[in-house]
């Protein structure tokens, strides 16, 4: 751990791995992927991972669960490196600072045993962790302890042999659980409460925040902190002339105004790209404004020598859109976010006020 | 003759072509038979299995008829004993017993109805009944289609997954690297690397060897444990941070980790009336008493130890003998003026050659006495008071921000990152300068012993705390944009922007603004991973719910982390005077040798 700058190397070329085999079909046809790195307490960095798979390869049966994850100690003489994998990394050893709250697991461990996965009305499977007598005997703190199938954490069998370290795999079954997998990934990263005064969110970031030296080189070697694969492409949502205009302090307000007229928004050139011959005949009325980057770009092109923002038909990767959110106390701009979600195709012609008065 | 030759020659091509030809086709003849072979192969286990079916379709063919017979004898019994009504009512319970218990063993068969049809009349003596065909299975449902690499049945072995050594060379600035961290558009005999040095745009020469001393020290386990408390109470500048002590003492090794705005402080050259000197102000006085009092301070650390570092640093560090200047600078003027009295250090950065030379004296500080109402660049200069004042922060920014600190890591007053180092070429997209993260990423890398000692890397716990120092310093000087800028990335309503303009025509834009914010592009701030939480669950409306969630962590004690610890790590000090190239890199051979 005296070499952080060596532990952040080693981890960055192991995840990049495992990205690319699970990338390359692992677990079947991919979707979409979403990661990010956090920092334990101890310093030690950590990559959560939501895998989102196609149609074809959705898991949806027990028999799928039980062929990617296991949950218990294999036989130590027929998978002797399983077994001493599973027994360095895969074994919940409770600890006062770590995981017990009230005298109990926060993680609920040790688990009770199960023959058989189970699909539990809350959303999370039970993994089989059949009582067939396989144990583990480790020493800690001089005290010998002996773990049985209760004490594993799920895992994928290849993996944690072919990585070496710690590897947690879960199903995520029901829609339940997606909410709770999304808060605990994107939490952020460690941060003190703190009361401040005033409104000053660089102050109290400052002052909250945790560097531990391995995040440090990390940061340093410019390493990704993140992925949202397919990338996500922000659509704002305003009403006629409410778009936001960033400029500064020193320019003309005058000229801020005559450039600001002349750029569109995604929002405006969304409606352009509705009456453009070229995007017409590429579907564009088909599509609706968040499924829009799907089928076209935003980029960049030069007309008569000035840098003119539109859309055009996609030619390669995936993009996905995301409206901005907008709260119903927002009035207009929120139903006009509503609008946006059931109709396609709109025109420019159709101006905005237009819309609601036709609704 | 030529004809003749030529015609020799075609001859002989041709020959040459058909002996090709020859040995094609006999390679395609072969290829054909193992084609074939594998083909045959592939036929007999077909057939293997289709018998191995039919066996089984027999299996179940006879099993139904035996018990269609059982049945039908069944039957017979029934009819003979209570005549044909009854048989038929018999049948029509049974059936209905049969819709109330799907759980009946029969249900593996349920084409075989082995309960003869209501209304077939069969006369009950009849005992061939037709066997119906047993009907196509249905089709597998989707999860029983292949299962994708990762469901496959656990085999071993299985092979570990190795980065290899790290031992590949930036070709510019000699770096070592694993092979897989080479850019993706390295060639077999070019391989490129981009985060060590930017593909050669950053170029920065290396720190000179530590000092006999300091090598000697740092293979004193009890130095290197209480490297840190060494170092502070050598420093000239304290370290205004909390160190984050709540960290797990768990099994796995400490990291160092901080908490909070990080500053470096540097106080006056007199300590206030009835404080003990301290930091700099040691430097001033006697070698023995300072160190005594060192002792006083923390007395975990050893006398001696800090008597020999003391001279090292007196002798190498030549900000102590800036510091002793300027006290007689000061120290000459009346005593009345002495709360007011300062000095003004002037730094000019070295011309950052190829080759480091040290800074003398002479080139890091032009002494300038004033009192106080000289314009400051904070970033250039450093201003010492003699008395009073209290704690000020140095700039991050400055070039001798880390040695004024990390004396042990720079004791020889080695020059840091400061606002003027060039690139070695003027990239278009990028500035013409090297950033704050260039020169760390670039100083984080280690090189061969015989381009660079790689000595901070020995620091432990040190090295640890200025590698967070770094990083910390970097995304101060972020945020430090952030608030200058508040305005600059001020984004105002187009329509309101427009309210205003026709309020007031000659609308001045500095006025427009709010309070404080930390925006979403800045990495790590909640507006931002609120932003992130946002796009993930676009991905989750698009890609429908979530599959897996697999959580990886890094395991300290991967064989390719404790390879690369600094090979040979003590060796390097103890052969230090033969040739570089015969030092061995086994670490295993330089334990023995320690």
């Amino acid at each position: 751990m005296d070499r952080p700058d060596l532990v952040a190397h080693v981890f960055y070329q192991k995840q990049q791995a495992l990205l690319q085999m699970i990338r390359k079909g692992y677990y079947g046809a991919v979707a979409g992927l979403v990661y990010t790195i956090e920092y334990q307490k101890r310093g030690l960095p950590h990559m959560h991972l939501l895998i989102f798979l196609e149609d074809e390869d959705k898991i949806w049966a027990i028999e799928q669960i039980d062929a990617f994850i296991s949950a218990q100690i294999p036989d130590p003489i027929i998978h002797p490196q399983l077994y001493e994998a599973v027994s360095k990394y895969m074994v919940h050893n409770c600890s006062p600072q770590r995981c017990v709250e009230n005298g109990k697991c926060k993680k609920y461990f040790p688990k009770s045993f199960c023959e058989q996965t189970v699909m539990k009305d809350d959303g999370y499977p039970e993994y089989a962790r059949p009582n067939n007598g396989h144990t583990i005997q480790k020493v800690i703190n001089n005290d010998a302890e002996v773990y049985t199938n209760e004490h594993v954490v799920p895992h994928p069998r290849e993996l944690i042999v072919q990585f070496d370290c710690h590897i947690n795999l879960e199903v995520c079954a029901s829609i339940k659980s997606i909410k709770y997998v999304h808060k605990y990934i994107y939490k952020g990263p460690d941060h003190a409460t703190l009361q401040t005064q005033g409104h000053d969110e660089v102050k109290a970031y400052l002052d909250s925040r945790y560097i531990s030296s391995v995040e440090a080189a990390w940061r340093l070697f410019e390493f990704g902190m993140h992925l949202e694969w397919p990338s996500v492409y922000r659509l704002p949502v305003h009403l006629e002339d409410q778009q936001s205009v960033t400029y500064q302090d020193d320019e003309d307000a005058q000229q801020v105004l005559e450039e600001a007229r002349n750029k569109d928004t995604r929002l405006t050139g969304w409606f352009k790209a509705n009456s453009d011959a070229a995007c017409i005949k590429a579907g564009a009325p088909n599509y609706l404004y968040q499924d829009f980057p799907k089928r076209f770009v935003w980029k960049k092109v030069k007309v008569n020598g000035q840098n003119v923002w539109t859309w055009k038909p996609r030619q390669q990767a995936k993009a996905i859109g995301r409206m901005y959110s907008v709260p119903p106390t927002a009035g207009e701009r929120f139903y006009l976010r509503l609008l946006l979600t059931e109709v396609k195709g709109m025109l420019y012609e159709l101006t905005l006020t237009e819309c609601f008065d036709l609704m | 003759m030529l004809r003749r030759q030529r015609e020799a020659e075609a001859a002989h091509q041709r020959q040459e072509q058909e002996m090709l030809h020859c040995q094609h086709e006999a390679e395609a003849a072969c290829q054909r038979q193992e084609l074939e072979m594998l083909h045959r192969q592939c036929e007999a286990e077909a057939e293997r299995q289709r018998q191995e079916l039919e066996m089984l379709h027999r299996q179940q063919e006879l099993v139904t008829q035996q018990r269609r017979e059982q049945e039908q004898r069944h039957l017979d019994e029934l009819y003979q004993k209570y005549g044909p009504q009854s048989v038929e009512q018999h049948a029509e319970d049974q059936a209905r017993n049969q819709d109330n218990c799907p759980n009946n063993p029969n249900e593996e068969f349920p084409h075989n109805d082995p309960v003869p049809p209501v209304q077939e009349p069969v006369p009950p003596n009849e005992p061939n009944v037709p066997v119906p065909q047993p009907s196509p299975p249905p089709p597998p449902p989707p999860w029983q289609q292949p299962l994708p690499p990762g469901g496959r049945p656990y085999r071993e072995p299985i092979a570990k997954n190795n980065l290899g050594a790290m031992s590949v060379e930036c070709q510019h600035c000699h770096a070592l690297h694993f092979d897989c961290e080479k850019l993706s558009k390295s060639t077999q005999n070019n391989i490129v690397f981009g985060m060590c040095c930017l593909e050669g745009l950053v170029q920065l020469p290396p720190f000179p060897q530590w000092p006999v001393t300091l090598q000697n020290l740092f293979q004193n386990h009890h130095f290197r444990e209480h490297i840190q408390q060494y170092n502070s109470s050598l420093a000239f500048t304290s370290l205004g941070v909390e160190v984050d002590r709540h960290t797990v003492q768990g099994s796995g090794p400490a990291a160092f980790r901080i908490h909070g705005a990080l500053y470096h402080l540097m106080g006056s050259l007199i300590p206030a009336e009835g404080r003990e000197p301290s930091y700099a102000q040691l430097y001033i006085y006697d070698p023995q008493e300072a160190t005594d009092r060192r002792t006083r301070r923390n007395s975990q650390l050893r006398h001696a130890v800090l008597q020999e570092l003391h001279d090292m640093l007196a002798n190498l560090h030549p900000y102590v003998q800036v510091y002793k200047q300027a006290y007689q600078v000061m120290q000459e003027k009346p005593l009345e003026q002495h709360t007011d009295v300062r000095v003004q250090l002037h730094f000019s950065p070295g011309t950052d050659g190829r080759r480091y030379n040290l800074p003398t004296t002479d080139e890091i500080a032009a002494i300038i006495p004033g009192d106080g109402t000289e314009a400051i660049n904070e970033h250039r200069e450093i201003v010492l008071r003699l008395q009073g004042g209290g704690l000020r922060r140095i700039s991050h920014l400055h070039h001798s921000y880390s040695t004024l600190h990390y004396v042990l890591l720079f004791p020889q007053g080695e020059e840091g990152w400061h606002l003027n180092i060039p690139l070695q070429n003027i990239h278009v997209t990028r500035s013409k300068y090297v950033t704050q993260t260039l020169y760390y990423a670039f100083r984080l890398h280690t090189r061969p012993p015989e381009i660079d000692p790689s000595n901070i890397f020995r620091g432990g716990r040190l090295f640890q705390q200025y590698v967070c120092d770094a990083w910390a310093s970097v995304e101060q000087s972020k945020l430090t944009w952030v608030f200058n800028n508040q305005k600059k990335i001020q984004s105002e309503l187009y329509g309101g922007l427009q309210d205003r303009l026709a309020q007031d025509p000659n609308l001045d834009l500095h006025d427009t603004g709010h309070s404080v914010v930390l925006p979403s592009s800045h990495s790590g701030s909640p507006h931002y991973m609120q932003q992130l939480l946002q796009d993930s669950l676009a991905i989750c409306r698009d890609c429908k719910k979530p599959d897996l969630f697999l959580t990886m962590t890094a395991n300290p004690t991967w064989p390719e982390i404790a390879d690369n610890l600094l090979p040979g790590k003590y060796v390097l000090f103890l052969y230090l005077n033969f040739p570089l190239t015969c030092i061995t890199t086994n670490r295993s051979d330089s334990s023995g040798s320690t």
